[in-house]
């Protein structure tokens, strides 16, 4: 029943008592216990909680109270983004243990708004991942194709709704990491404008890059989802208040970047980019191609500049203060034995962020590098004096065979080759998948245009 | 170059085994090679850029708040691996 299913239409649904949100949980944690063994979306799941929140709805059901604008509806939460009593590993044996204290602002504003979690999902080990392969827990499977993987990092939050574990999932996105797996799996993913919703209680990749964001199976519940996680939160100094309105013009200008039609790029994808873009021209939507020219620098701008931050970030993982640590002969020790818990992956960027910062390279690179994103972000800014929007494809691949990329980071890397320049230049993209295959579209606008991003996203659904 | 990789992880205080170095530094290698395509770029009238925002530092009175309830305290406590009473225990430093 949940697979048809709108936000909308559950809420309506439960309204009019076409179900009780007790039964529908009870049956919805009996389909996860079934299913998910074979798709491994989640690390752990929020059961007890869940159905007694589940009766609460019922209650104000029966009561004929109002019920929120998420009154009841599940979802699921990316797991590294805090939820009280929630167990918050980040896909990390550093964090194994580690129980959240508090609530994510996000996670609370979904709570008010009466939503219920049913789980945690996997990721890759501290979002530093584009196939969920490097969690240190277990690897998630791709709902269409179980051979393949579901993107990543966050492929348990795309797997969870792709397979209608949930009517939504949270997901973060530093460079990628909700629109890929969004693709992957065939579902709708935003990263929002850098500052439109708030960070506190995610736990931090890369600071300057990293949003939340929601993922969801179509384009107007992740305009829902988004309307009530974002704002200025008062615990996170670089959110922002929304206060941009844009006006629905008749006519909406696109451009396509001609850097990003590469070598490399496989021919379905191609194809069904190009098949996306015809059908907005029937719509009336009119293209022209536009240039980005710093797009072949923005994935070595982006991993050195995503490293150095991470390196400096996730030094407060030094075994004092969350959970699992290793006993050394003193405190150095300690530090460097607990933090060899870290995997491979996590290790290489610490590693990396650490050289790129460190005293005579920190002009040759880190400082380059800032100057590239300068650039990127200008290139983007240029553009958008021409056209409305900038469409790109969102992946140069179809999903990849778990195990394919694994041994070479550098080819894992290039899977997020489209994806980063928007995390550099802080701007909203949504990925909405097309052509009825794992290819999404990549919608990309100008800061804070996220309510253009969706009106637009809508008419590729429109019948004519 | 295993040098370098050793006195990088000790600067990021990560203890690796010998074995583990070798690999490490094979991949290393290959992405240090790729992240220098920045170099072809001439950038010296270019102002670096930290962040998509134009945000200022925002300071604040270093007073104590309110946040959550006694609650929280108790739980920032339970997280954290030797502790006495309020006091947290770390080992050491000189």
């Amino acid at each position: 029943m949940i697979e048809n299913l709108t936000i909308e239409e559950f809420v309506e649904k439960l309204k009019n008592k076409e179900f009780s949100a007790k039964e529908f949980f009870e049956n919805l944690f009996e389909k996860i216990e079934k299913e998910d063994k074979e798709i491994g979306a989640f690390l752990s799941l929020n059961e007890e909680r869940a159905k007694k929140e589940a009766e609460k709805i019922d209650e104000l059901i029966a009561k004929k109270e109002k019920l929120p604008p998420l009154g009841g509806v599940p979802c699921a939460i990316k797991d590294n983004i805090l939820v009280e009593g929630l167990k918050c590993t980040a896909g990390s044996k550093i964090l194994e243990n580690y129980v959240a204290p508090f609530d994510a602002t996000v996670i609370k504003k979904l709570k008010e708004a009466g939503a219920i979690i049913v789980g945690k999902t996997n990721l890759d080990e501290f979002a530093m991942g584009s196939s969920t392969e490097y969690s240190a827990f277990k690897i998630t499977k791709n709902p269409h194709d179980l051979e393949r993987v579901p993107g990543g990092s966050s492929g348990g939050s795309a797997a969870a709704v792709a397979k209608n574990f949930c009517l939504f999932s949270l997901g973060s996105d530093t460079g990628g990491s909700i629109r890929q797996p969004a693709t992957f799996c065939k579902i709708v993913g935003l990263k929002p404008t850098y500052g439109a919703v708030s960070r506190f209680g995610l736990i931090a990749f890369a600071s300057s890059l990293d949003q939340i964001g929601p993922m969801t199976k179509n384009v107007r519940d992740c305009e829902i989802v988004f309307e009530i996680i974002k704002g200025k939160d008062p615990l996170d100094s670089t959110s922002v208040e929304i206060e941009k309105k844009f006006e629905e013009k008749k006519e909406i200008k696109v451009g396509i970047p001609k850097e990003y039609l590469i070598e490399g790029i496989e021919i379905e994808v191609r194809k069904a980019f190009e098949k996306a873009i015809k059908k907005y021209q029937e719509k009336g939507i009119k293209f022209e191609e536009i240039s980005l020219p710093h797009t072949e620098y923005a994935l070595a701008c982006y991993y050195i500049i995503a490293c150095a931050e991470a390196s400096s970030n996730l030094a407060r993982y030094d075994g004092l203060r969350y959970g699992n640590y290793c006993e050394g002969v003193d405190i150095f020790d300690t530090y460097s034995k607990t933090r060899s818990l870290f995997g491979k992956e996590v290790k290489r960027r610490i590693i990396l962020g650490t050289f790129v910062l460190s005293a005579g390279y920190y002009e040759a690179f880190y400082l380059k590098a800032q100057k590239v994103r300068r650039k990127i972000k200008e290139d983007f800014e240029k553009a958008f004096e021409k056209v409305d929007l900038i469409f790109t494809p969102v992946s140069p691949t179809l999903p990849f065979k778990i195990g394919e990329k694994i041994e070479d980071p550098l080819k894992m890397y290039l899977s997020d080759v489209f994806t980063v320049s928007v995390n550099l230049a802080g701007l909203p993209a949504i990925s909405i998948p097309v052509e009825n295959l794992p290819v999404g579209l990549q919608i990309i606008g100008p800061p804070f245009s996220e309510s253009k991003i969706f009106q637009v996203a809508k008419i590729y659904y429109e019948r004519n | 170059m295993t040098e370098k990789v050793e006195h990088l992880a000790k600067l990021a205080k990560i203890y690796f085994e010998e074995k583990e170095i070798e690999n490490f530094k094979k991949d290393f290698l290959k992405i240090l090679e790729f992240v220098r395509k920045l170099e072809e770029l001439n950038l010296k009238e270019v102002k670096p850029l930290s962040h998509p925002l134009d945000l200022e530092n925002v300071e604040r009175e270093d007073e104590e708040k309110e946040f959550g309830k006694e609650k929280l305290k108790e739980k920032l406590k339970e997280s954290f691996c030797e502790k006495k009473g309020d006091f947290l225990k770390v080992k050491k430093i000189l």
